[in-house]
């Protein structure tokens, strides 16, 4: 049973070299990646994840609107009786607002500095702990 | 499971139901009477822009579409990059895209036929299949579309390629796509030349032109039963019943194809006597 697993990018934000490293490496670990492209909202965001049945949801942001556009996401999920879906967080995101978007649920905040493997090994340990 | 019919499925309660299909629970596949629209064509032809225009316009229409995305898995890890989904540009309450990786199969995953059904008996008026991107030989999702649409682009060959065999013998009708290109005219002559029995579509899918004229024509389509579809089917048939033997195959044998797939790479044996001494694996079963 492969992982699936959503990267997504929510708000005005264009630069997504980094998100398709981060599909390809998961790739690579033997997920399915459903990538969403630049610029969904929280709405489109939600609604993809579940029609895709996701395990884990993955949103990047680098413009700095982490805090008004991840807390959307997490709204627009619960709206649609899909809060399981785990969400884990990257970008430019300062060490405050990570223990504040922690705070809200999403289960891990990968900031500047982060390493590809942290992500992949962080992911893979979700899924030891899914399949108990 | 005895899931059948239910129009008042949420997204979230179809969504998972997929899900088990894809991981192997066995389910009939229920009564559905929506068309199911299969697309093909090479990577890069536009099979995704399009679909998204199609269901942007189906959607306005307002007919309720399921889409079913299929990629392929990575041989070498399992995983896969379902990227199909980066060209729809629109959600929707009356849409339902999934994305799905081939795991193993060909054109189309195992799994395809049942959920098209699934969506079909859940309320969709109209199933469109995304097959991987594919090439003159993957004809299978004729056999399970009401409707098959083969999308090419300009410059997919010259007038001996339209004499080949295989998909562009089979496929309903023919889309013409990134249709404002160079030497689109010249292409599009050709095809009608070459085909004058078939449907043919010229669009920018980009720009959803020609895509209402598409969409209803996909609307209007009646089922054709000839020995195309049968051809199809013979091909569809074939190709599952070698997936069910093959796994069967494994399941007693994997060691010894494991090795043999080693030895072949490490050239210590020639890939027909890897195949010799799988059958001899084979028949002491």
């Amino acid at each position: 049973m492969s992982l699936r697993v959503m990267i997504a990018k929510p708000g005005l934000d264009g630069h997504d070299r980094g998100a398709k490293v981060l599909a390809r490496a998961l790739r690579d670990a033997g997920m399915e990646v459903i990538y969403t492209g630049i610029r969904r909202t929280p709405s489109e965001i939600a609604e993809a994840a579940v029609e895709e049945d996701v395990d884990v949801l993955g949103l990047n942001c680098l413009s700095g609107a982490h805090m008004s556009l991840f807390p959307k996401v997490i709204e627009e999920l619960k709206a649609r009786g899909a809060d399981d879906i785990i969400i884990i967080a990257s970008g430019i995101i300062p060490e405050e607002d990570s223990e504040k978007l922690k705070a809200l649920g999403i289960r891990e905040v990968f900031g500047p500095g982060s390493s590809v493997k942290e992500i992949v090994d962080f992911i893979k340990s979700l899924d030891k702990s899914r399949n108990g | 499971m005895d899931e059948s019919n239910n129009t008042s499925r949420s997204k979230r309660e179809i969504a998972k139901l997929i899900t088990q299909i894809e991981n192997g629970a066995e389910l009939t596949p229920p009564h559905s009477e929506a068309t199911v629209v299969g697309v093909t064509g090479a990577p890069g032809s536009g099979k995704s822009t399009l679909i998204s225009a199609m269901a942007r316009a189906l959607v306005d229409k307002g007919k309720k579409i399921g889409v079913i995305a299929v990629d392929p898995s990575s041989p070498i890890s399992g995983g896969a990059v379902l990227g199909d989904r980066i060209r729809l540009n629109f959600t929707h309450e009356n849409l339902f895209f999934r994305s799905i990786a081939t795991r193993g199969m060909r054109s189309i995953s195992k799994s395809a036929y049942t959920i098209a059904k699934v969506l079909g008996a859940s309320g969709y008026d109209m199933i469109i299949i995304e097959t991987v991107g594919g090439g003159q030989e993957d004809y299978e999702i004729c056999a399970i579309s009401d409707l098959s649409l083969l999308v090419l682009c300009p410059e997919s060959g010259d007038s001996i390629q339209m004499l080949k065999s295989g998909i562009i013998e089979l496929a309903d009708a023919i889309v013409l796509n990134k249709s404002d290109m160079e030497g689109s005219e010249i292409f599009y002559t050709m095809l009608k030349n070459s085909f004058p029995e078939k449907h043919i579509f010229r669009t920018v899918a980009l720009y959803s032109k020609g895509v209402d004229e598409l969409t209803s024509f996909m609307l209007s389509w009646k089922s054709v039963e000839d020995h195309r579809k049968e051809a199809a089917i013979r091909s569809f048939l074939a190709m599952m019943l070698k997936e069910e033997l093959f796994s069967g195959f494994l399941k007693e044998n994997r060691d010894v194809f494991e090795e043999n797939v080693r030895a072949v790479a490490k050239r210590e044996k020639e890939i027909y006597e890897a195949i010799e001494d799988l059958m001899r694996a084979k028949h002491k079963l």
